[in-house]
């Protein structure tokens, strides 16, 4: 039997894979996403979302990286030989991806915390960050040099990012959720509690929870909780098989994807009501509608929240101190799960050892984003960002539980799997969620996806931009996918359709 | 201007809540009872390899 690496208990698993699923898109994502697609009429397809592709998808992927105990591609590979290793790779060329400009965000977050006890954004929080922290070129392609205040913080996330890896699985990536999940869940406890006391909290929580029935008609609000859903899990980039490789034998499967769902679901809920009380607060001190203050994304977190700050009657450094912590925290927990699929992924096709594997992998990584911290940094970013995520994740999606489902036709053996160690047996909703539900919907949301871009450019962004680093970055994935599958496996490695886990293929 | 949260809006966040933090804690709940039982009355050979959570009754005693 092979001697892979294990988690220490289901607790820590439990909180690497919540680490994983909570991170940026829970606190600065969801919120807008809720409020503009109904509010609180959004719960409905949000929660079906969650129970028929999100917590589906999660069991389907626990189950392939227990059963077949590798990373992505060792574990598609095992499924089904070169025809269905391609899929581990495409995830972890995506994670690849991400995880460049990833970082780049975390160490603004971690500027941000210092920066927080000073409050030295000042009052033009917005040309503080695009102009003194960013240094923003004037146009889309510039690359600028590099600014050395976002690069010195960068380094620092991937040497943390690297003490972390090189712990290895149990004393590495465990212990760091062990201890940084709890401190997260404290300091946003804090956030929320604060901001849900401040003057103006309920009009914000007011305008989030509102149910606006008439949306749900709209089938661009259900593709949009689908999408978030899937966005939000870390599913579909190789994370969660990865994750689920390290898990003893005898462990349950089921259960532990219904707790890392809900587990993520309630953070993005708290996130939900930390944001929209301190945006109520916002509108009721500048004597405006809610609307007119809600935003998302970057601009929510290094504008709009420095400028909330700034208003607060007090305790305002700490709350600033707390929120970008909680920030780095999150961004830190996705990052380094993120990282772990193509250590694990390049570890095993290729029989070269973990130090080795989180050195070469940290270290181009650490080196691409640094692109992500020049003058033109934040352009790249947001192109790259939207095409990996939208046009990467969601095929990978839709490619992959369609292959499985359809082609390979696994449903019942990884059923059997999942019932043979789990305490919830699954049944029918798992099986029709998964072959019908997940793939509609996917379907449904690239449709909407390509006719939107066929119609505009993302962000009015020039055609030739989007082709040099948006387009190139999301087919890229896939080439190189295709190219690392014809690479021979440096291992003796089994390649069976009823892989037998006892037995081990490595 | 709106100075509190409307009704609606009360009943949809008490429905969140209670369905996601309600779904969490119930499967805490189940995980926890369940393998503190399952390592009460069912002692196999799961627990030699150290896979699951500690146990917390004396193996030999079955």
């Amino acid at each position: 039997m092979e001697n892979r690496s294990q988690w220490g208990t289901r607790a820590g698993f439990i909180m690497a894979a919540v680490g994983s699923a909570i991170g940026l898109g829970n606190i600065w994502r969801f919120p807008y996403v809720a409020y503009e697609n109904g509010g609180g009429a959004f719960f409905i397809p949000y929660l079906f979302a969650l129970l028929t592709a999100g917590i589906p998808i999660l069991i389907l992927e626990f189950t392939i990286g227990h059963k077949y105990r590798g990373s992505a591609p060792l574990s598609f590979f095992r499924m089904n030989g070169k025809k269905s290793e391609f899929l581990g790779w495409w995830g972890i060329f995506v994670s690849f991806v991400i995880s460049t400009y990833y970082a780049v965000i975390i160490a603004w977050a971690m500027k941000y915390t210092v920066y927080s006890f000073s409050l030295k954004w000042g009052p033009d929080t917005e040309g503080f960050f695009f102009g003194d922290v960013l240094k923003l070129a004037d146009n889309p392609g510039e690359v600028g040099g590099l600014v050395g205040g976002v690069a010195l913080p960068l380094l620092l996330v991937w040497v943390i990012c690297y003490i972390i890896l090189i712990g290895g699985v149990k004393k590495g990536i465990e212990l760091a959720n062990r201890v940084f999940i709890p401190i997260l869940l404290v300091l946003f406890i804090f956030v929320v509690i604060r901001a849900i006391t401040l003057d103006g909290a309920m009009v914000g929580l007011d305008a989030f929870f509102k149910p606006d029935v008439d949306k749900l008609l709209n089938p661009r609000v259900w593709v949009a909780a689908y999408g978030h859903i899937f966005f939000s899990l870390s599913i579909a980039f190789a994370i969660m098989i990865t994750y689920a490789s390290y898990l003893p034998k005898k462990s349950d499967i089921t259960n532990n994807a219904f707790i890392t769902g809900f587990a993520n679901s309630a953070v993005e809920l708290l996130a939900g009501i930390g944001v929209f009380a301190v945006l109520g607060f916002m509108a009721t001190n500048q004597g405006v509608d809610v609307a007119d203050v809600a935003t998302a994304g970057v601009g929510l977190a290094f504008v709009v929240f420095p400028e909330i700050i700034n208003q607060m009657p007090g305790l305002n450094g700490l709350f600033g101190a707390f929120f970008f912590l909680s920030l780095t925290l999150a961004g830190i927990t996705s990052l380094i799960s993120i990282t772990e699929t193509y250590v694990a992924g390049v570890s095993d096709k290729f029989n070269i050892s973990r130090r080795r594997s989180v050195t070469i992998g940290v270290g181009l990584s650490a080196a691409i984003s640094m692109l992500y911290a020049t003058n033109g940094g934040l352009y790249f970013l947001d192109v790259a960002d939207y095409f990996i995520n939208q046009f990467g994740i969601a095929v990978i999606g839709l490619v992959e539980v369609v292959l499985i489902v359809w082609v390979f036709r696994k449903l019942d053996v990884f059923e059997k799997h999942a019932n043979g160690v789990s305490d919830i047996r699954l049944g029918w909703w798992w099986k029709i969620s998964l072959a019908f539900i997940t793939p509609i919907v996917l379907g449904t949301m690239l449709f909407f996806l390509i006719k939107d871009n066929i119609a505009e450019n993302y962000e009015g962004y020039p055609t030739s931009f989007l082709w040099t680093i948006g387009w190139p970055v999301a087919i890229g994935a896939f080439v190189m996918s295709i190219v690392f599958t014809q690479l021979k496996w440096r291992h003796n490695t089994k390649v069976t359709s009823d892989y037998d886990e006892d037995k081990g293929g490595l | 201007m709106e100075t509190g949260m409307s009704g609606s809006a009360i009943l949809m966040m008490l429905v969140g809540i209670t369905i996601i933090w309600g779904g969490l804690f119930v499967s805490i709940f189940y995980a926890t009872v369940l393998t503190k039982f399952r390592n009460k009355y069912k002692v196999t050979d799961e627990h030699l390899d150290g896979s699951q959570e500690p146990i917390h009754v004396t193996k030999v005693e079955h």
